[in-house]
């Protein structure tokens, strides 16, 4: 089965995304092949111009790096580059959420804090 | 963004018009359109928009009534070239339907026998797979098979031609969920091997979503729309003859519309609707 896609978005950078997943969350390392874009394809269902759009900004952004007949391989910093990319979206995307959703059922920033510490140590255990 | 072709054009039309005898409005009035090679091209339009007509010029099944056509940058009309290089899978309603009229001539393995016969690019091995995949007994007549069945067999000719023009009219109505998914997979999968030119005609815009790098949307004979799949979710450069294109482009380059919403902003009529009935 065909992963889900949200249509709101272009389905080119969910791609993207998908693989920027597998290298933050070290399923991709450094020097290490990227799915082929035909193994892309026949994931996610979708054409391979798509695809082929979605991998290729990844090597304009100098996450992927392509060798001449192999395949497409990652970036020694690519792991770095993207931590840093979404640690400055994380404010926005992450929190002014929460902080919002917060104030709608009345909580407290103490109250919140709390909560995101308590999670924070079970989700380390 | 507009595709620039490097190679000829798998198609182009140009100011073409066509009219049936004794119809007052033409089927297709002034399209211009150019598709390069190796698109997955959905053409999407309501009901008697001109889709199938549009895919009749490409097979030369009809001449236009003015303009050119072209594929691969020849007339395609009489040209016995051409002939081996486009297929035309009909919907399952067409009564010059060549399935139809096999019914009680011939059995599964001989109609693909004869695909071998007219097509220089048949896979034999492909066409046996499809066929397990689909689960077609080649041994059956062709009479004999359901509807989804049937239209499981003209999509097996379709795909095992692999023509370099691939027309696929409404090809798979009939075939359930799973067999359509096969379908789509099998497309891909193939197309990855032997890249080719299809043409897509569906009304189940929103389950073929991902299959299209682009997409054109016609509406009572005229071209509403016509970019790669991408720009036309973005709203991207949509034009059309109602001047709807504020409802489109007023997107956020972030956001997109799925193509089926696109489909219905662009070709609903002035004064329809097609918000849910009033219940109270």
């Amino acid at each position: 089965m065909n992963p889900e896609l949200d249509i709101s978005r272009p389905l080119f950078s969910q791609v993207k995304e998908a693989i920027e997943n597998d290298i933050l969350a070290g399923r991709l390392n450094a020097d290490e092949q990227i799915p082929s874009n035909s193994q892309l394809v026949a994931f996610f269902g979708l054409n391979p111009v798509t695809v082929h759009k979605g991998v290729s900004q990844l090597t304009d952004e100098g996450i992927v790096y392509k060798k001449r007949g192999l395949g497409m391989f990652v970036e020694q910093n690519a792991r770095a580059i993207l931590q840093a990319r979404r640690q400055a979206a994380f404010s926005s995307e992450y929190i002014r959420p929460l902080v919002k959703q917060a104030q709608t059922l009345g909580m407290s920033a103490n109250e919140v804090c709390k909560l995101v510490k308590e999670t924070w140590t079970e989700e380390n255990k | 963004m507009k595709l620039i072709p490097t190679m000829p054009a798998a198609f182009e039309l140009q100011n073409v018009t066509m009219s049936y005898p004794r119809s007052k409005t033409p089927a297709l009035n002034n399209v211009s359109l150019v598709v390069p090679q190796n698109a997955i091209c959905g053409l999407f339009g309501r009901n008697a928009a001109g889709k199938t007509s549009l895919m009749a010029l490409l097979a030369a099944f009809r001449r236009p009534t003015s303009g050119t056509v072209r594929v691969f940058g020849q007339d395609p009309y009489e040209n016995p070239y051409i002939a081996t290089q486009v297929a035309f899978i009909y919907a399952n309603n067409n009564p010059n339907s060549f399935v139809e009229s096999c019914n009680n001539y011939c059995k599964v393995r001989e109609l693909l026998k004869l695909g071998k016969k007219f097509r220089p690019t048949w896979g034999e091995d492909f066409a046996a797979h499809l066929c397990k995949r689909f689960d077609l007994n080649p041994k059956k007549w062709v009479g004999r098979l359901s509807l989804g069945q049937k239209a499981a067999l003209r999509c097996t000719i379709g795909l095992a031609s692999r023509a370099p023009l691939t027309i696929f009219d409404e090809a798979y109505l009939g075939m359930d969920a799973i067999y359509r998914r096969i379908f789509v997979d099998e497309l891909l999968a193939d197309y990855l091997r032997n890249p080719r030119t299809i043409l897509f005609s569906t009304h189940y815009v929103a389950e073929m979503e991902r299959l299209f790098s682009e997409a054109i949307i016609i509406n009572e004979g005229v071209v509403l729309a016509h970019d790669d799949a991408d720009s036309l979710r973005a709203g991207k450069g949509t034009q059309n003859i109602f001047n709807k294109t504020s409802a489109v482009a007023n997107t956020a380059d972030t956001t997109t519309s799925s193509l089926q919403d696109i489909f219905i902003r662009l070709a609903i009529k002035e004064g329809e609707t097609y918000e849910p009935a009033n219940f109270i």
